[in-house]
């Protein structure tokens, strides 16, 4: 079993022959939490969605190089098989409005099997939504829809979806770009708190928000990996200039 | 596309139901053909000219020919949608424009059951309430006193005619187009709407502007309804006469494809070549149908990509 | 110079509004007639008019039974027949639109909305009428089926793509499969319009005339025989009967529009009613 939950060698990522990604090599340790940093535009999204095969969806996108999920060639599996333990949040909450708000936590643990009897169904919906802050808030009401819902309470429900999936690692698209601060601080925690179980993979344009939640940080940069490391030696002596100019929102 | 077994697994499961469905197309063109091909082997193209309708036990004597099916569906689905088209204008901008937001809603829902409503009720209504209408008060005086002008020169005597067919048609067809008219508005970016506007222009000008971005889009929205009109068979059976006359006049009853073979189907399994002749007027009229709404629907397309640059 | 452009614009709105309100003014007349002359009839009758058989040239009164029966039967098994397959293609082209046969398919299907139903009505005369030697139920049912399945392709394409691309994307990035996707979250998503295109489906199929014409057969001494039997249904019987000579049967056809405008105006308002949709 590979010590690395994600390993990326030379990853190229053309969209309709415009280049995304160029020889982005990166590796991720388990159980840690990776922030890929940088400006908007950088191609943080095109590389989150190469990770879970996403990127097939997208029209004209053309990927070269390696990529490696849990041991295995991204390519070589069935990418529905892929997205199960690889599961992502996207930036902008996305609940399914048609469910209830504990149908719509309990929807991929049902249908990955991760639950076998309502009782575990009913637990894990409770850990799920414990885990991120929200259970005090929804308790009374599982039943409702989530329209009736905050932005920033639909965000961390669409996260305790993805954690009551069980995947092995997690990926988050920007989870807290359209949210208020008081979801932000709530998010982070939650995020932080579940590092031992599983491995997160997270994009974000903030460099702050990188600083509170990281342990490891890669900065992309037109399409390309400027600096990476351990968070605290890149936020303290950040090798080049381009990250210097980040890390002071100047870019 | 096809990125796993599972999804291999629905795609060619589905397949055979696309491929089924064009082969249903093909099978329906190519068994009108079959059935017709006895006939056009017989008469060949006095088929289209000719305005004789004799059905006979001897096979030698039967002669049939299509020409004033043909042309009566032309004439009455032309005029038909010549009527519908500034109707059809005038619904819209009322809807869509004219009608602060409370009133045109009612409107619309008018429009629509209009829309749904079934032919058959349509087709009765213009022959018991129309026809007896229109001969007295509009047909009768336009043959006295305009009866010079070939349009009106023949007698109408019971009423039923290209004229009332056509209005009936109009009637019914309006509501699809102006259901075509209104998404077709709808889908042309507000920012002209306003720009014109803004201007300084008033609301009669900015609908004409509106209706020259519109322009390529009505026509194609006419050829649509043309093609509805024409395939059309219960309105017309009912009010266009069921006469085997080739006429120009507008106050004279004739027969269009639909109403023919409606009216001819049962007996015509007596004779040698009737059935087949009403095969050949079928097919004629199911390319021509297909011909334009393929055509209203590629130009929709084109005026879409345009309007979206 | 400015005046006579205000004057314009009140005229051109005038005649635009005046030309609306006649264009729908025949459904009055319509509707009004209907209640007349098809009321006139119902009251002589009664229930009587929707249970008995149909009048002969021998004796005038008489009711539409075996008409409705006709009708309901054949509209719903069109709808069995028709649904699934154009549920299925309807989805098939939505979720695989860049394939060259999801682009044929896109035209095939709407080019069969330009077939006229007479032609429908011969073609299916041709390859299960004559076979089976008799008109009957079922070939007018598969008849309206056909006349079904493009309308309903274009209700529940529509509906497909109406999904928001963030929820597609959601099912996705949760790991789901393309069909588990439809049957968990697309079907519930778009549950309301669904219905709704089913509906009006029934509605279109329901009061369609030319598809029976040569398929059906005009059932008249008896309610119901049978699928492969001859029947009827209440648009052919008003089409027959307003075609014919008597007065007797006129006043049955105008009886007869009455119970279908009734049908149809029922059934639009429930279908109309059901557009509100889901909460996003």
């Amino acid at each position: 079993m590979s010590a690395y939950a994600v390993e990326v060698e030379n990853l190229t990522v053309r969209i309709r022959g415009a280049e995304i990604l160029r020889n982005v090599t990166l590796r991720v340790r388990r159980n840690t939490i990776f922030v890929l940093m940088g400006p908007s535009g950088s191609g943080k999204s095109t590389f989150l969605r190469t990770l879970n095969r996403l990127i097939d969806f997208v029209d004209g996108a053309e990927v070269r190089g390696t990529v490696r999920v849990l041991g295995q060639d991204v390519y070589s599996v069935d990418p529905y098989r892929l997205r199960s333990r690889v599961v992502m949040v996207s930036q902008e909450p996305n609940p399914f409005p048609h469910m209830t708000i504990y149908d719509n936590v309990a929807l991929p643990a049902k249908l990955n099997r991760v639950a076998r009897s309502k009782q575990e169904l009913d637990e894990l919906v409770r850990w799920a939504l414990e885990r991120v802050m929200l259970w005090d808030e929804v308790k009374d009401r599982l039943r409702d829809y989530p329209h009736t819902l905050s932005g920033g309470q639909k965000q961390r429900l669409c996260l305790a979806r993805a954690l009551a999936a069980k995947p092995e690692i997690l990926l988050l698209d920007e989870p807290t770009a359209n949210i208020d601060p008081v979801n932000t601080i709530k998010i982070e925690e939650s995020l932080r708190n579940l590092r031992d179980e599983l491995t997160i993979i997270m994009v974000t344009h903030m460099p702050h928000q990188a600083a509170r939640v990281a342990d490891y940080v890669a900065l992309l940069y037109g399409g390309t990996v400027i600096e990476e490391g351990p968070a605290r030696e890149v936020f303290m002596n950040p090798r080049s200039e381009v990250t210097n100019r980040f890390l002071r929102g100047a870019l | 596309m096809l990125f796993s077994r599972s999804d291999k697994i629905l795609f060619y499961t589905t397949l055979p139901l696309a491929v089924g469905v064009v082969g249903l197309l093909l099978a329906i063109a190519s068994s009108l053909l079959a059935q017709a091909w006895p006939s056009f082997e017989r008469f060949g193209l006095e088929l289209l000219l000719s305005s004789t309708w004799r059905p006979s036990e001897d096979p030698l004597e039967e002669l049939y020919g299509l020409a004033p099916a043909i042309v009566g569906s032309l004439y009455v689905a032309l005029l038909a949608t010549a009527i519908s088209i500034p109707l059809s204008i005038s619904l819209m901008l009322t809807v869509t424009e004219v009608l602060p937001r409370g009133l045109g809603t009612p409107l619309r829902y008018v429009v629509e059951v209009m829309g749904g409503l079934p032919t058959v009720v349509y087709g009765l209504w213009g022959s018991s309430v129309l026809v007896p209408l229109l001969r007295d008060n509009v047909m009768k005086p336009l043959h006295e006193y305009l009866g010079f002008i070939p349009l009106f020169s023949c007698r109408p005597l019971t009423g039923y005619s290209v004229l009332t067919a056509s209005l009936v048609l109009a009637i019914a067809s309006t509501p699809y187009m102006t259901a075509l008219l209104i998404e077709g508005y709808q889908m042309v970016p507000s920012k002209y709407r306003e720009g014109a506007y803004s201007l300084g222009a008033l609301d009669y000008e900015v609908y004409g502007i509106m209706l020259g971005i519109l322009k390529p889009y009505v026509v194609a929205a006419a050829l649509l309804s043309f093609s509805r009109a024409l395939g059309e068979t219960t309105i017309v059976a009912l009010t266009v006469g069921n006469s085997m006359k080739l006429t120009t006049c507008l106050l004279d009853p004739t027969y269009t494809i639909p109403s023919l073979i409606a009216n001819q189907f049962d007996s015509a399994g007596l004779y040698r070549y009737a059935l087949p002749t009403l095969f050949a007027g079928a097919l004629i009229l199911l390319l021509v149908c297909l011909a334009t709404s393929y055509l209203g629907i590629r130009m929709v397309y084109a005026w879409r990509e345009r309007v979206y640059v | 110079m400015y005046r006579s452009r205000v004057l314009k614009n009140y005229l051109v709105l005038a005649l635009v509004t005046a030309t609306s309100l006649i264009s729908v003014a025949p459904l009055a007349s319509i509707i009004y007639t209907a209640l007349v002359e098809g009321g006139r009839v119902l009251l002589e009758l009664g229930v009587r008019f929707l249970v008995e058989l149909p009048p002969t040239p021998l004796s005038p009164a008489g009711g539409i039974a075996p008409a409705l029966v006709g009708s309901l039967v054949a509209s719903t098994l069109a709808l069995l027949i028709a649904v699934p397959p154009s549920f299925a293609l309807a989805y098939f082209v939505t979720e695989f639109p860049k394939h060259l046969v999801s682009k044929v398919c896109e035209v095939v299907v709407r080019s069969f909305m330009g077939v006229p139903s007479i032609v429908i009505s011969m073609f299916v005369y041709y390859v299960l009428v004559v076979p089976m030697g008799t008109q009957s139920v079922l070939a007018g049912s598969v008849a309206l089926s056909l006349v079904a399945l493009p309308y309903a392709y274009v209700y529940f394409t529509s509906a497909f793509r109406s999904i928001p691309s963030s929820i597609r994307e959601a099912a996705m990035a949760l790991g789901m499969s393309r069909l588990r996707a439809l049957v968990y979250v697309y079907v519930g998503l778009l549950r309301r319009p669904l219905t709704t295109g089913i509906l009006v489906t029934y509605l279109k199929v329901f009061g369609d005339t030319a598809p029976l014409l040569f398929t059906m057969g005009f059932l008249t001494n008896t309610i119901f025989v049978g699928l492969l039997q001859p029947g009827n249904a209440l648009p052919l019987l008003i089409f027959v009967y307003a075609l014919s000579p008597y007065e007797a049967f006129h006043r049955v056809a105008w009886g007869a529009t009455l119970v279908l405008l009734a049908i149809y105006l029922a059934l639009f308002t429930v279908a109309r009613g059901l557009v509100r949709g889901v909460k996003l």
